[in-house]
């Protein structure tokens, strides 16, 4: 019976993550297609102001890394970082009705809405590197297996704190205050514009505590030749992450049963 | 069925308490406890005892107070710092000791492979193969010896874990030593490169006034004058002096007019003329005559420039040499040696409770996650 019911769960399930997804792009970006643009425009508009920064002096970062890619990299990911984070906690409310239906779990709208961001940060990548590319500005990725790996624990980590968030600003709706000033704190200190190398000892030892740091390098060598990976712990990033994840799983579900529908 | 129950809680407790208790967390006992206590047995029965051995150095180079980069981060974060270097020299040991070639030179002092594969070392840590290929071995080396070079200080850290305390230590000084003769080689290349270049340069300048010497002998010798510039100043000096004289003959001539043209005194008066004329001519013939000496001074004054020239080359040449010595001695790169290697006395490593307490946690909550995973998974069938 445990089997019969696990695998017909997880085929209604995928059905429901399938719609939410479906559903996600329709209310996102499904009225005007300028939404759709900005995914691009965003970072790429980045790129053009760093490039325009660096058009004086052809000083090069460290070795064969390019201060454009090097932009453009950070700011992508990152974007699927905040975007999950800081929309974790309207998740409820857009989508509260949505629980009348008994199929449909908290955790399935969380997952739904952080599959479809990161898959639109990767064609986003794959998109404004491929013109880099072109325009000789960029390399094609150097450690592509190194680079996914780096997004995907990203991903993990934001899942796994949007699962946090989402059952806390249900709890309490002054945490909603809280999470974007939070996510424009981890802007600067998240390592996505600098690189662990570039710090004082001091602080390169603190920061590279903080597992942000060292999945942005762990991307950055899946990406630039030059760039190592001495300060990235996978068992670390990965305890983190699991961590979070279990965390948040039992407070989704704790949460359930408060959440006021409709 | 309430789909909140965790689903072990709704197998029937009728069984005997101690197997239903074994029932109830099969799953629990098969995915956390039995890994970890499988874990834990080899670790502390068979796994072998590693001990680490470390020393510290650094390399400096004699004319300068640090070789580490001097402008760590910040200019560097905003692009005006360049490209990070200057450390070279510096970091070259720490690039050396971890490559094929210290590997290889180390295997031929201490034979590397039975250092790995000591009898008492376990299956699984130890190196695997009994005649390794050089893959093999270098990859099985990273594995055994973490070679860590610091920016900010120029510090390298050499750690090596072996079987043996001896071992730990032996390949550690070995090491050292390995790194300290490819400095001293680096050295040597270094100042012969820039010695070789220098004594070539000083070699051609003195070749080359040598040449310009030897032909202003020859054109001396040929011309059989010293110096055409002051002969042909005397010269001028004396046709002057002939020009003076006849025309003061030529007057004392002309005032004698009364007297009879035969007088013996007109005579010979006449004749002086005539001789300080033909002086006058020779002398006018041999600063201004054919291969004379105007040509002659053209010809020298030329090749008296050239060598003075080849002789401030040769000058600059020999001052760049010994310059070029000086330095060699003083650009001396060398290993500083902060921390001598350490004869462990205890094994530290494999960091047995670490590794449980680790494998533990990272079971425990791969369990909890995929609990709560399968458990909403159910509430969608439901």
């Amino acid at each position: 019976m445990t089997t019969a019911s696990l695998s017909e769960g997880l085929s209604v399930q995928r059905n429901v993550i399938g719609a939410l997804i479906l559903r996600e792009i329709h209310t996102r970006y499904g009225r005007d297609n300028v939404g759709y643009l900005w995914l691009f425009l965003e970072p790429a508009i980045l790129a053009a102001m760093v490039a325009l920064i660096h058009i004086g002096g052809n000083s090069h970062l460290t070795g064969s890394i390019g201060p454009i890619p090097f932009a453009l990299l950070g700011y992508t990911t990152f974007i699927m970082f905040r975007s999950i984070f800081t929309r974790a906690d309207a998740v409820l409310e857009t989508n509260a009705p949505l629980l009348y239906h008994r199929q449909i779990s908290i955790f399935d709208m969380v997952l739904a809405r952080a599959l479809l961001e990161l898959a639109s940060t990767i064609v986003v990548l794959a998109v404004l590197f491929g013109i880099a590319t072109l325009a000789e500005l960029a390399h094609p990725p150097e450690r592509p297996l190194a680079l996914l790996a780096g997004i995907g624990l990203l991903w993990w980590w934001s899942l796994a704190l949007s699962f946090l968030i989402c059952a806390a600003t249900n709890e309490n709706r002054l945490v909603t205050k809280f999470v974007h000033p939070i996510s424009y704190i981890l802007l600067p200190i998240s390592g996505a514009f600098y690189m662990l190398d570039w710090l004082p000892r001091v602080y390169r030892d603190i920061m590279a505590w903080f597992p942000m740091t060292q999945m942005f390098e762990l991307i950055r060598y899946g990406m630039f030749a030059a760039a190592r990976d001495d300060y990235v712990q996978p068992i670390y990033i990965i305890f983190w992450c699991m961590l979070l994840t279990f965390l948040g799983l039992l407070s989704i579900r704790a949460v359930r049963r408060h959440v006021h529908i409709g | 069925m309430d789909s909140r129950t965790p689903p072990y809680l709704l197998q029937q407790a009728d069984i005997a308490p101690r197997a239903g208790w074994l029932r109830r967390h099969r799953w629990f006992i098969a995915i956390v406890l039995l890994p970890t206590t499988l874990v834990a047995l080899w670790l502390f029965l068979f796994a072998a005892d590693q001990y680490e051995s470390e020393a510290h150095f650094l390399v400096r180079k004699a004319d300068q107070g640090q070789s580490g980069s001097s402008l760590p981060g910040f200019a560097q974060m905003v692009g005006l710092g360049g490209a990070l270097g200057g450390g070279g020299e510096a970091v070259s040991v720490a690039d050396y000791l971890d490559s094929h070639d210290a590997v290889m030179a180390a295997d031929e002092r201490l034979d590397l492979t039975a250092l790995f594969r000591r009898p008492e070392a376990d299956f699984i840590s130890r190196l695997w193969y009994a005649d390794p290929d050089a893959e093999d071995l270098v990859r099985h080396f990273r594995g055994k010896v973490d070679v860590a070079y610091d920016i900010d200080t120029g510090i390298t850290e050499l750690a090596v874990r072996a079987y043996r305390p001896q071992d730990a230590e032996a390949l550690t000084t070995t090491l050292l030593q390995l790194g300290e003769e490819r400095v001293n080689a680096l050295n040597e290349r270094g100042q012969e490169a820039l010695l070789e270049s220098a004594r070539r340069q000083l070699d051609e300048a003195e070749a080359d006034l040598g040449r310009v010497s030897g032909a202003l002998a020859a054109y001396r010798r040929s011309e059989r004058q010293v110096d055409p510039t002051l002969s042909g100043r005397a010269g001028t000096e004396l046709e002057t002096t002939l020009r003076g004289e006849l025309a003061q003959l030529r007057s004392q001539d002309a005032a004698m007019s009364g007297i009879a043209a035969d007088s013996p005194q007109r005579v010979a008066l006449r004749r002086r003329i005539a001789a300080v004329e033909a002086e006058v001519a020779a002398a006018e013939a041999r600063i201004s005559g054919g291969r004379g000496l105007t040509a002659a001074i053209g010809n020298f004054e030329d090749l008296r420039m050239r060598q003075e020239f080849a002789a401030k080359r040769y000058e600059l040449a020999a001052g760049m040499y010994e310059k070029a010595r000086s330095d060699a001695l003083r650009q001396n790169l060398f290993v500083v040696r902060i921390v001598e290697p350490n004869l462990p006395e205890r094994a530290l490593y494999p960091r047995r409770i670490t590794i449980v307490l680790t494998v533990l946690a990272g079971l425990a909550l791969a369990y909890g996650i995929g609990w709560l995973l399968l458990a909403g998974m159910r509430e969608h069938a439901a």
